[in-house]
């Protein structure tokens, strides 16, 4: 009988060894975790600049400049012409300029012009004093345009901001 | 008898793996990063808003002086001409439509949309694009043009009372809409 006296090598392993190797494993799943994770988040961030990307690059008037800060053309337009606008006699100016108020006329005129406009959120008010403009346009309305009529009055169009939030 | 003693204390291999790892993950992030930057800026800002509110104001500003306007404007024949518009080289990708309403008497359905003949039509343009903003009544689409409407209270110089409704649409989908 034939003995091979090459022998295989004898792998000895300790009982502490095999507690290295389970903390090697236990490494490399956290790792992988890591790794997973990293990807995850990397994924989600890639998602959200493409739809960022459409979503805020698109520019409107109303978004890229503030209202305040831009006005409205067209509303000065507006203001103007209710001030030009005959009352009878006398001129919607000349009413608002004598009396500092408004009376029925001007009040209907308002409100045809601001049904007829196209926003909802508008609103024509008249400010006898910068002290009452200041207070008036507080917190749920911003100034959009102001036509002086005399020191003390003006006429203002307005936004309606609980209206138009 | 051969005996091997493995030395788990010799980390060489596994620290090579680890840095392999680690210049993976760099590029992974490097790449992530790359990726977000380049779609972000890769779309084009959309202006088409703003082109066709500047349009509307133009517009405004050209017809309307101080709240009242001249009537001899219903019967202008190049309306582009006075306003100093000028589609040259973009003649397809603009559109304007003016509007004279009389005040009394003008009317609006529940979505404030004119139900009211105009007395006097000034336009300019390529007329086709109007189909886009009838398409858009009830839902706006990103990828056809876009209309900006404005509408204002005015008075002829004789005191008329007129609502001047401006349209201004802008198509220039390939500069401004996303991919």
């Amino acid at each position: 009988m034939h003995h091979d006296k090459r022998q295989k090598p004898k792998v000895l392993v300790s009982s502490s060894m095999l507690g290295q190797t389970k903390g090697q494993v236990a490494e490399t799943m956290t790792w992988v975790v890591a790794t997973i994770i990293i990807i995850v988040i990397l994924v989600i961030s890639v998602y959200a600049a493409s739809i960022l990307s459409d979503a805020v690059k698109i520019l409107s008037g109303s978004d890229s400049i503030p209202l305040r800060e831009r006005g409205d053309f067209t509303g000065k337009e507006s203001l103007l012409a209710i001030l030009l606008t005959n009352s009878g006699e006398k001129k919607v100016f000349d009413q608002l300029n004598l009396d500092g108020k408004t009376d029925a006329f001007s009040d209907n005129l308002f409100d045809e012009v601001l049904k007829n406009s196209k926003d909802d959120f508008l609103s024509i008010d008249l400010s006898r004093d910068e002290f009452e403009a200041s207070i008036g346009v507080g917190s749920n309305l911003i100034l959009i345009e102001k036509v002086r009529i005399n020191q003390d009055v003006s006429l203002e169009l307005n936004l309606k901001i609980l209206q138009y939030e | 008898m051969n005996t091997i003693k493995i030395s788990l204390k010799n980390k060489t291999g596994a620290d090579k793996i680890l840095s392999v790892y680690w210049f993976a993950i760099l590029f992974i992030v490097a790449g992530g990063v790359f990726a977000m930057v380049y779609m972000f800026y890769s779309s084009p800002y959309d202006v088409r808003d703003l082109e066709g509110d500047i349009m509307a104001n133009l517009l405004a500003d050209c017809i309307v002086d101080g709240g009242k306007f001249n009537s001899s404007i219903f019967n202008e024949e190049d309306i582009m001409g006075k306003c100093h518009l000028n589609f040259k080289g973009n003649e397809e990708e603009y559109y304007f439509e003016i509007g004279f309403y009389e005040f009394n008497g003008f009317n609006l359905d529940e979505n404030k949309k004119i139900l009211s003949e105009p007395i006097a039509k000034l336009s300019g343009g390529f007329v086709n694009l109007l189909s886009d903003c009838k398409i858009q009544e009830n839902k706006e689409y990103g990828k056809i043009s876009k209309c900006v409407e404005k509408r204002f209270y005015s008075l002829d110089e004789t005191g008329n009372q007129f609502i001047i409704n401006i349209l201004s649409i802008v198509r220039k989908t390939q500069q401004n809409a996303p991919r």
